[in-house]
Formats: structure tokens, C-alpha cells, sequence
């Protein structure tokens, strides 16, 4: 497990950034990336950063803030992305009663949490895992991306 | 035609009693009502809140009941097909299409956003075809032109977070307990709402979409800028800048979209209608336009608004449900003929 760390200067170069790490993913073996964690505080740009990691996967649709749905589907090229929100997830049952082995199991897919501390127990060990900061105020828009993973994502190296 | 509707599309489980000759609901029950008829004789035991399963058959029992109607006087089933969440709409279909097969009557499966359109057509007062409708919640924000029974265009729709979405995130923001969006309504009125310039985001881009992420985040900015604990005076103020950055965009999206269709007539449904600031500054910024305001517990999820749609589905294409199918990802447009 490695860790790196990049800063953004706002929600465009978060969302970039995002594109660059699905690039990257798409060059991967099949199946090496499958549960990404996403954390971060309410307004740290992590659904910002997963609308530039769709785009990257090639996604031309849409990609909305799943936190009423809890989860989101979207289809691309016999390719499945799960964008779960789990932060009206007050107990890790409720996560059972969704069925989440059914969407975890799905072959050809990726599960993406936002949130997953909310139900860490139940989600497996992720392959990348995300930490979205804000810096000092004076600094608005800029982000501190902290990635941890074994993968060898290319933006990172 | 009598129809039962059974919504559970994501958090409520909502049951409904339809007499189309009537246009009326003989009968409704959502959840929380249904635990106060101490159903399960009196203790209402913990249940996660999506235990749709267990809260099913009894809330259909006690519906029938206070309808004073009998199983083989109901003519069909009408349930949640999409979209929405696999696991909740399961629990809908197969009790559907159970009781379906047990009653032997047809069931038909219905899309969840054309229930919240034809939900209207309940209402005393309600629009007629075409019209527009804002649908403004926790999950949705959507300007649709509905110009008959099956035939809907999306207009506009949120690009991150949905309005009830921001209100809720600006009150945790706050301190306050999630979910918070009336809270914000109640601390707003004590506020100056130009306190604090907040964006009036994408009004400045010519679609009809909506983005109220931007709009939380500046709000997270001045929070961050502050010392804590914040003061009341504070909350009030930012809270009522928010309100009516909310306000002024949805008046002005409604504006250009009546503009464009030439629509006059504007349903505006979804939990954020009930916001009165919000209400208000609708009125009053779209002056000559028919505004419909939905009865507001049909706004939210309930089972009244898919036996509504399920009676339609029947007329129009008499639909026969042969299997138990679900659509968790379904477009609206997807419906049109």
C-alpha cells in the first residue's frame, strides 16, 4: 500500500484529476480495481471528483449526487459503475437490506463509496482509497487528493 | 375501478386505495402513520428503516380495513416498478404480484416519476394537460413538461445535488441535525437574506439545468471562515442568503422554461413546496401564471400517487404484469410512445 498526495486548485482540476485516474484504471488489468473509497466532508468535491473519473471511463451522461438514491447505475460499454452514497446510512443493516453483496458481486463493475466509513465493516478492503481535504480558507478552492493503493496509477507515479 | 397502490421506491413504504369513478383515495397509509395504529399491538418493534417486508402486509390489511372495501371488490395492483433502489422495489413487486396472483387480479408496475406528475390530477383544483411541473425534493430536482398521459419531456434537472439535497447539507453544515431542511426555513426568518452573496449558480448558462453544489460549498466557505461556536444571528443570516439564492434561481429557471414552452400553467411538487419563503417568491416572481400547489403529503413518496398512475397505465396500454419486474435505473422519457 502506497500513499500520494496532489493539490488541486479547484473543482475543474479535481474533476481533471478524477478523468486521469479512470484513464489511467482503463489501462489496468481487468478486475485489479473494483471497490474505490471516497472520503471527505460534506462540500470537499467528492461527487465533483467522481463526475471527471466517469467522464474518464468514457461516461456522457449526467452524474448526479447519490445521496437520496444511495445508489446510482451507469452503463458503460458492458461496464458497470456503482456510485453509492452511504451517508443517509445510519446502520450497517441497512446496507444488507439494499442488497450490496449483489452489487459487489457483479462481475465486469466497480463499486464506488462515498462515505464508506459509515459502514466500513461491511464493505471490502478497497483497491484505491481517496481522502479529499480542504486547505486553509484563504484557499478556497483548492483540494489536498490523498491516494492510498497498491495499484500503479500513472498520474500518481 | 378500484386500484390498491403499493410505493417502495426507496425510504417510505406507502400504501393507497384508488376509486377512479370517484377520482378519490378511499384510503392511504405511510409508514410512520401506520406505527401509530400500533399495528403491531402497540410495540412497534426497531426496525431498520427499510424493512419494507415487514411493514407491508399489515399496512395493506389496515388500509383495506379503513376503506371498508374487501379484497375481491379491489380491480387491480398498481406498484413502484423504477426507479429506485434493487432491494426496496423488490420487496414491491413481489408483494404485488403476490397478492396479484393470490386475489387474481391484473397488477401493472409503474414508472416512479410519472406518479409524482399525475399524482395532480387528484387535486380539486388540478391543471390540464399540457402543463409544467417543478418537482423539488430530497431527490429530486426536475422541470418537466407534461403534455398528456405518457408523453413527458424533461426540461431541466439538477447536475449534483437535488434543492432538498442543499437545504438539508447547508443545516448539518450549521450544526444542525441531518435531515435539516425545515430547520433552515424556521432559522431564515429571523435572517437578512443580503447578508451574504452567494452564487445563483448555471443562471447565467441558457439550458434549464440546476446545480446547487456550488452553492453549498460557498456556504461551507463563510462557515470555515468563522469562529465556533456560531451564533444564532449568524445561522439566521447565512441561512436566509441560502434561501434565497434557492428562491431567486428556481424563479428564474421556472421563468425562461414557461417562456420557452408557453406554458401557463405551473405544478410545483416535491418537499421543498413547502417551504413558504420558496412558495412565495414563486407567486410573486411568476405573476399571470396558473401556480398549482399539491396537497404536500402527496408530494412525498406514498402509495396514493401509483394506484393514480397504475389506473392510467391500465387505460392506456392495460399492461399486464406476467412477471415480478423492476427497473432500478429507468428514464422518464423512455416511457413516451
Amino acid at each position: 500500500m502506497r500513499s500520494f498526495q496532489l493539490k488541486t486548485q479547484d473543482d475543474s482540476e479535481t474533476k481533471a484529476l478524477g478523468f486521469y485516474i479512470a484513464q489511467d484504471f482503463l489501462n489496468l488489468k481487468k478486475g485489479v480495481l473494483s471497490v474505490l473509497f471516497l472520503s471527505g466532508e460534506l462540500g470537499a468535491g467528492k461527487t465533483v471528483f467522481t463526475k471527471g473519473f466517469l467522464k474518464g471511463l468514457g461516461y456522457k451522461g449526467m452524474v448526479k449526487s447519490p445521496t437520496f438514491s444511495i445508489v446510482d447505475i451507469y452503463e458503460i460499454n458492458n461496464f458497470t459503475v456503482f456510485h453509492f452514497d452511504l451517508y443517509r446510512i445510519t446502520s450497517p443493516v441497512e446496507l444488507l437490506e439494499i442488497g450490496i453483496e449483489e452489487y459487489l458481486e457483479k462481475k465486469e463493475s466497480l463499486c464506488i463509496f462515498e462515505w464508506p466509513e459509515r459502514a466500513e465493516q461491511l464493505l471490502p478492503f478497497p483497491d484505491l482509497k481517496i481522502e479529499i481535504k480542504l486547505t486553509e480558507v484563504q484557499e478556497n478552492n483548492s483540494r489536498i487528493i490523498k491516494f492510498m493503493t497498491k495499484l500503479d496509477l500513472k498520474t500518481l507515479r | 375501478m378500484i386500484i390498491l397502490g403499493i410505493e417502495t421506491s426507496c425510504d417510505e413504504t406507502g400504501v393507497a386505495l384508488y376509486d377512479s369513478k370517484k377520482n378519490k383515495i378511499l384510503s392511504e397509509n405511510i409508514f410512520s402513520q401506520a406505527a401509530k395504529h400500533a399495528l403491531y399491538g402497540g410495540v412497534v418493534p426497531e426496525l431498520a428503516s427499510r424493512d419494507q417486508v415487514l411493514k407491508l402486509l399489515p399496512m395493506v390489511k389496515l388500509t383495506l380495513s379503513e376503506s371498508g372495501k374487501s379484497s375481491d371488490q379491489i380491480d387491480a395492483i398498481a406498484y413502484t416498478k423504477g426507479p429506485g433502489l434493487s432491494g426496496s422495489l423488490l420487496v414491491g413487486a413481489s408483494f404485488a404480484n403476490s397478492l396479484s396472483l393470490g386475489w387474481s387480479k391484473p397488477c401493472v408496475g409503474v414508472h416512479h416519476m410519472e406518479a409524482h406528475l399525475l399524482v395532480n390530477l387528484l387535486e380539486e383544483r388540478s391543471p390540464q394537460f399540457p402543463f409544467l411541473t417543478l418537482l423539488v425534493s430530497g431527490g429530486h430536482t426536475l422541470l418537466i413538461k407534461a403534455l398528456e398521459i405518457g408523453e413527458y419531456q424533461v426540461l431541466g434537472q439538477t447536475r449534483d445535488d437535488a434543492v432538498g439535497e442543499a437545504f438539508d447539507k447547508v443545516a448539518k453544515i450549521l450544526g444542525m441535525n441531518y435531515p435539516g431542511g425545515p430547520e433552515i426555513e424556521k432559522i431564515a426568518k429571523k435572517g437578512n437574506p443580503n447578508s451574504y452573496n452567494l452564487p445563483r449558480p448555471m443562471l447565467n448558462k441558457k439550458n434549464l439545468d440546476f446545480s446547487f453544489s456550488g452553492l453549498k460549498t460557498a456556504v461551507l466557505y463563510v462557515v470555515k471562515k468563522k469562529k465556533l461556536p456560531l451564533s444564532k444571528d449568524f445561522k439566521a443570516d447565512i441561512a436566509a442568503s441560502f434561501q434565497a439564492a434557492v428562491a431567486e434561481t428556481l424563479v428564474e429557471r421556472c421563468k425562461s422554461a414557461l417562456l420557452q414552452t408557453g406554458d401557463t400553467q405551473l405544478v410545483i411538487g416535491g418537499g421543498v413546496a413547502s417551504n413558504q419563503y420558496v412558495r412565495k417568491r414563486l407567486q410573486k416572481g411568476l405573476q399571470g401564471i396558473d401556480i398549482f400547489f399539491p396537497n404536500l403529503s402527496r408530494c412525498t413518496d406514498n402509495g396514493a400517487m401509483v394506484a393514480v398512475a397504475g389506473y392510467h397505465r391500465f387505460n392506456n396500454e392495460s399492461s399486464f404484469s406476467k412477471s415480478i419486474e423492476i427497473k432500478p435505473r429507468w428514464d422518464l422519457s423512455e416511457l413516451n410512445k
